[in-house]
């Protein structure tokens, strides 16, 4: 899993214990790109539900998150929650067990590159965001945080990573494809063939104009006879892509909540 | 900039015992309020006295909210006075390394088989009972308690924990002689028999009287050394009972996260001015280099100490003067240093120490 925010009122924590985790099963493993509350909402019902992920990744950097008086019951209950499992989770992950491990998870490789920061850098936790490449067969989903234009460039300069996320199949935006972070050269380097927008149910004005951008970036595919660039979970829904082992995929929308 | 005022706490009490209580606080835009910090508690009757200060001066709250607690290290000057700070106000988060969280790493690296790691878990909260006893407290009041290793405090919060790092805490553990473990694996640190003082030594304005290569108790290395980055030539620096190495440790990740440590205006020397915690290319690095003579001082340092104390050492305080540094004891009044706050009626202006032409000598 990849960060734990919740679009409404309904846990997505209950919707994945339903549909994946019967009665025992729990996540391998949840990768907090940051510590927003908008990308860990719903990390308390993982303990409710009983799903709590067997590995956790997230950047030790960002914590502890601090609680403050000013904020709500809910946020000091997420934020104590957050801070909880960050701790909680302190041993290292052996070979055996990561699985993120190809030998682990019947084949898939999971790249990821964490930023250098600078001490102006830590004051935002946007900045602390990840960039995940996951890769299958010949195919690639790249899965960014909240992360920052100028961070993107930054990044761009690791020399490993260019040619990594390079020619993806999936691209998610990074910030939920705002405008203010809509950075050139990092989509023009993944080259994605369908770029997708995790974003919330009210249109965020400044996602209107980057959806243009990102067009004019994105490769493109058919799909149910039509050409698609841009999926965004506002329009589209819940966004399911299916990728095979004979080298096929189908993306599949929903618009039911869960 | 970031508006801020700090409190040392010194008492009018018959005592030779140093010890270290220093609360602060400053205004965060964001929030729209100040966020209030203690760092150590000295002994109780320094704790009882900050909670009243902090009731004074910092918030109306019957009950006042402490946002963060430091506790610097383990040792009672500066631990035991932080539980009244727990029974009198509400605290969000304590800062304190506890020893018997990495009971199992110590086991495995110098494991004596008479113990189990359960054992080994118990003496140490034993024997770091004023941390324990903190714990206690906080879990009681359900504060949020973390380790401060080197890295940012939080990550909207202007404050850097620049020692200890993990590592470097768990080695100071092992050396302590506070920890119990097997007696011919760890290196036992023969405290330094108590010298008396009995001759002076002329000191000149550019030659240091303190000397390289002197070194203080492990626990004292493990203290928290905390930068406020208040922006603008406003920084501060706190030590705790921190040694060369830890000031060292401190002023490499200061140079590897571009902080500039001779930018820094307020410091507290550290371990009350105890000549055995610093050197003069230490100094250097964490204050700056030595001025030419005349040179009007631009920093301000503090230095907690007891009524009939004999620290700090002149020849401490005369390192920090020929560095631009104007040197204040809270010896038997409080003393505060503020920047942007509103000011106090019944606070006049300190006297700085004087730069001594004689100073203790080594033998």
């Amino acid at each position: 899993m990849f960060d734990i925010g919740t679009k409404s009122s309904i846990s997505i924590c209950r919707h994945l214990k339903n549909k994946y985790f019967g009665n025992s099963g729990k996540p391998d493993m949840l990768v907090i790109t940051h510590p927003h509350i908008d990308h860990i909402a719903d990390l308390e019902n993982m303990y409710t539900y009983d799903i709590k992920p067997k590995c956790l990744w997230r950047d030790k950097r960002a914590f502890p998150l601090i609680i403050l008086t000013s904020d709500s019951q809910a946020q000091i209950s997420l934020k104590k929650c957050a801070n909880r499992m960050s701790e909680e989770y302190s041993s290292a992950i052996g070979d055996w067990d990561d699985p993120e491990t190809p030998a682990n998870n019947g084949g898939v490789t999971v790249t990821r590159f964490t930023p250098v920061l600078e001490k102006s850098d830590y004051s935002d936790a946007n900045n602390f965001s990840c960039i995940n490449v996951i890769e299958y067969g010949g195919f690639k989903i790249v899965i960014t945080g909240d992360n920052p234009s100028a961070k993107l460039i930054h990044m761009l300069q690791q020399s490993t990573i260019k040619a990594k996320i390079a020619d993806a199949t999936v691209l998610l935006a990074p910030h939920h494809g705002r405008d203010s972070d809509f950075c050139k050269e990092f989509v023009q380097t993944v080259n994605p063939a369908l770029t997708v927008f995790s974003d919330k149910p009210i249109q965020h004005e400044t996602q209107a104009h980057s959806a243009q951008k990102y067009y004019n970036v994105t490769r493109g595919v058919t799909w149910n006879g039509s050409p698609r660039r841009v999926f965004t979970t506002r329009n589209d829904g819940t966004i399911t892509f299916t990728f095979r082992e004979n080298n096929s995929w189908s993306i599949d929308i929903s618009t039911t909540e869960y | 900039m970031i508006n801020y005022e700090i409190d040392f706490i010194g008492l009018n009490e018959e005592s030779s015992k140093d010890a270290a209580a220093t609360c602060l606080r400053f205004y965060s835009q964001e929030l729209g309020r100040y966020i209030i910090v203690v760092y150590d508690g000295g002994f109780s009757t320094h704790g009882k006295a900050m909670v009243e200060l902090i009731k004074k001066y910092y918030t109306n709250e019957e009950v006042p909210h402490i946002d963060i607690v430091v506790c610097s290290h383990s040792d009672d000057d500066h631990a035991s006075g932080l539980s009244e700070v727990f029974d009198a106000c509400s605290v969000g988060h304590l800062i304190v390394n506890r020893p018997w969280l990495y009971a199992s790493e110590l086991y495995q690296k110098i494991g004596d088989r008479r113990k189990t790691v359960d054992s080994l878990e118990r003496e140490l909260k034993e024997t770091y009972s004023s941390i324990s006893e903190l714990e206690t407290k906080a879990l009681e009041q359900d504060t949020e308690i973390h380790e401060g290793f080197q890295g940012k405090m939080f990550s909207d919060v202007p404050l850097w924990i620049l020692s200890p790092t993990r590592e470097f805490f768990i080695q100071q553990v092992i050396e302590s002689s506070k920890t119990p473990l097997q007696e011919d694996a760890s290196i036992s640190f023969v405290k330094k028999a108590f010298e008396a003082i009995r001759e002076t030594i002329k000191d000149y304005w550019n030659e240091d009287a303190i000397r390289e290569g002197e070194a203080t108790t492990p626990e004292n290395e493990t203290s928290i050394v905390i930068y406020g980055d208040m922006a603008e030539d406003r920084s501060f620096l706190l030590t705790g009972d921190a040694g060369v190495q830890a000031l060292t440790e401190a002023a490499d990740f200061a140079d590897l996260m571009g902080i500039s440590l001779s930018s820094v205006r307020f410091h507290q020397i550290p371990h009350h001015g105890g000549r055995h915690n610093v050197s003069p290319s230490v100094l250097n690095r964490i204050v700056g280099s030595i001025q030419p003579s005349g040179t009007t001082p631009n920093k301000s340092a503090f230095v907690s100490v007891a009524k009939n104390s004999d620290h700090p050492k002149k020849m401490v305080v005369n390192a920090y003067m020929r560095r631009g540094v104007k040197v204040f004891e809270a010896r038997t009044s409080s003393k505060w240093h503020h920047i942007g706050t509103p000011e106090r009626d019944d606070y006049s202006t300190a006297t700085p120490l004087e730069f001594s032409e004689y100073v203790e000598s080594w033998d």
